[in-house]
């Protein structure tokens, strides 16, 4: 079995503002770089919060490597999902190895002193980052591209083998944009499978081997990139005319270019 | 690592030092020596074991309990509700308990533990059931609604205390807070509570270092945040019923105190809640020490003490930005 998720007739609905999510059926392989695009509102940031078990109130069956969801425990799921939120405010703060050692949770208890294996993925993973040098560093003291890369290795240290990445890129200068990029290809190569929320749809087509459309709570489509960035798609569901689709001259993946009005 | 160790090794032996310092200061005054014989019963002089044992040594344990208790629930809330503001009163569970004590002093009960305690767990309850949406703790609520609850019960008391004027002094003691009245046997079922209490609080103690991060974090990290949440909450609540329902509201403890231990060693709970009991103890017993013997032959609410040391660490803290 290939499938590293599968979502069948998932269906949710807030309570607070009444967008629902209807009817969707997707199957994940294990492997892949994913990305899920769509314009805002379209339920993107919903989905990442049902896989990563935030939200649980859903009706309909989702199955993580053969196993319903519902019936994981916590520690379980975060042994089998990551997730890198897009924002991480901590009011409190922390030093980088304590956020990192915060990634071994799924392995240890409530008190929290750890066995000399999680010791040792975190110095591993600080290292593999480049972050080991800056591990006694406050959290609050590191710049926006700084921060993205401690909660990446937060969710290496978690073992999982799905991390869903929920805007990586928003906020970063080019520098660390790029390096991002290669961290996602590294992960990708090691086997783990990255599912990406994004917005840059440039970036969607790529890095992705599949993109997932979303609108208004409904798949519109899942495609290889070739296939989902084509004119018709962009005028209908980002509601714009200026531009056109030109594809990389390297990797002849499409791009979306603006051009003025 | 090491560094909070040793934070707490001598944070500790200062509150050893102090506890006999305490222990020696007083109308009589006795030396280590005297004290340590009288402890360990080697003592000749009856006075001493009178003075030592049964007025000073309780009254000690008293504050050093409390104290610790209560900057240990300050700091709890802190990470629960995300709030550098918060403290033990913050959930509105101490002017129920004071309420109850209000009833208690108007009515001339001897005793005013129980319906203390009684006016906090019906507190508790209602903070509770008010505080859950769609069957969930909602931190943002139980802020608002413990800060509602607090104001709405602490007009009562007002009220109460305006009518039946004749106790108007009484009340307004009591909620300053009074670590004199003490019986022993009161000391000793708090000791025993407190080991208990102190043991749950540190069983979770680095969930709320990953809950004080965001609560849906901590929930893909592998935290139950629905049973965190409930389980300090309660624990939280049952400290400050029993801290308020035996000496009043004593302020500024629960809020200080954190945030000193986390100017200097950081937020890391396991080592923070441990710290907090350990220096909230110490700074209790200190004002408490000061309110017996600065203004002599009068001695003044412990509560009057703690606000006018707390107020200006904590403004200088907050000058001195770090971690606050």
């Amino acid at each position: 079995m290939n499938q590293f998720i599968i979502i069948n007739d998932l269906n949710f609905k807030y309570a607070e503002n009444g967008f629902k999510l209807e009817n969707i059926n997707l199957e994940l392989e294990k492997g892949k770089i994913i990305s899920l695009i769509g314009p805002n509102g379209a339920g993107k940031t919903t989905i990442a919060k049902i896989l990563s078990g935030i939200i649980d109130n859903y009706t309909g069956r989702i199955f993580i490597e053969g196993k319903d969801l519902k019936k994981l425990n916590f520690k379980e799921k975060a042994r089998k999902i990551a997730y890198v939120p897009q924002v991480f405010n901590t009011i409190f703060d922390f030093e980088i190895k304590e956020i990192l050692l915060m990634g071994r949770r799924n392995n240890s208890n409530g008190i929290g002193f750890m066995k000399k294996i999680d010791i040792d993925i975190v110095e591993e993973t600080m290292r593999d980052f480049g972050l080991y040098e800056k591990k006694n560093k406050k959290f609050s003291t590191l710049s926006g591209g700084e921060k993205r890369m401690v909660l990446i290795a937060r969710a290496i240290c978690q073992g999982a083998d799905f991390i869903i990445l929920d805007e990586p890129v928003a906020y970063l200068d080019l520098h660390h944009y790029v390096d991002l990029i290669n961290i996602l290809l590294k992960l990708n190569k090691s086997g783990k499978t990255i599912f990406l929320i994004l917005h840059d749809i440039n970036m969607a087509s790529e890095i992705s081997d599949e993109i997932i459309l979303l609108n208004r709570g409904k798949i519109i489509k899942k495609d290889i990139p070739e296939n989902i960035i084509n004119e018709d798609i962009i005028k209908n569901f980002y509601g714009i005319k200026n531009f056109i689709i030109k594809n990389n001259p390297v990797t002849f993946r499409p791009n979306v270019i603006i051009m003025p009005p | 690592m090491k560094n909070k160790l040793i934070f707490l090794i001598i944070t500790f032996l200062i509150l050893i030092f102090i506890f006999f310092l305490s222990l020696s200061i007083g109308s009589v005054k006795l030396n280590f020596i005297q004290i340590i014989k009288t402890l360990f019963n080697k003592e000749k002089e009856q006075i001493y074991e009178l003075i030592v044992l049964n007025i000073r040594l309780p009254r000690i344990i008293f504050s050093i309990f409390i104290g610790g208790l209560l900057a240990m629930s300050g700091a709890i809330l802190q990470s629960i509700l995300k709030n550098p503001l918060a403290d033990p009163y913050i959930t509105g569970i101490s002017s129920g308990a004071a309420l109850g004590a209000t009833f208690g002093i108007i009515v001339g009960a001897n005793n005013i533990f129980l319906p203390a305690i009684a006016g906090a767990f019906l507190t508790i309850l209602f903070v509770y059931k008010a505080s859950l949406v769609y069957g969930k703790i909602n931190t943002g609520s139980l802020l608002l609604i413990g800060v509602m609850t607090g104001t709405f019960l602490s007009s009562i008391i007002m009220l109460l205390s305006t009518v039946f004027n004749r106790d108007l002094v009484k009340v307004v003691f009591w909620l300053m807070g009074d670590l004199s009245n003490i019986e022993p046997i009161y000391v000793n079922l708090l000791v025993f509570f407190s080991l208990i209490i102190i043991i749950f609080v540190i069983l979770f103690s680095n969930d709320l270092n990953i809950i004080a991060t965001g609560e849906e974090e901590a929930k893909t990290l592998g935290v139950n945040t629905e049973f965190l949440k409930t389980y300090y909450f309660i624990l939280s609540s049952l400290i400050v019923a029993i801290c308020v329902s035996l000496s009043g509201i004593i302020g500024f403890v629960g809020l200080i105190i954190p945030h000193i231990i986390r100017y200097f060693i950081g937020s890391d709970n396991r080592f923070l809640l441990p710290a907090s009991f350990i220096l909230g103890g110490i700074f209790l017993l200190l004002s408490d020490t000061l309110a017996r013997f600065l203004f002599l032959p009068i001695e003044i609410p412990v509560g009057i003490i703690t606000g006018i040391i707390g107020a200006p660490i904590f403004i200088i803290l907050i000058l001195n930005r770090k971690n606050v």
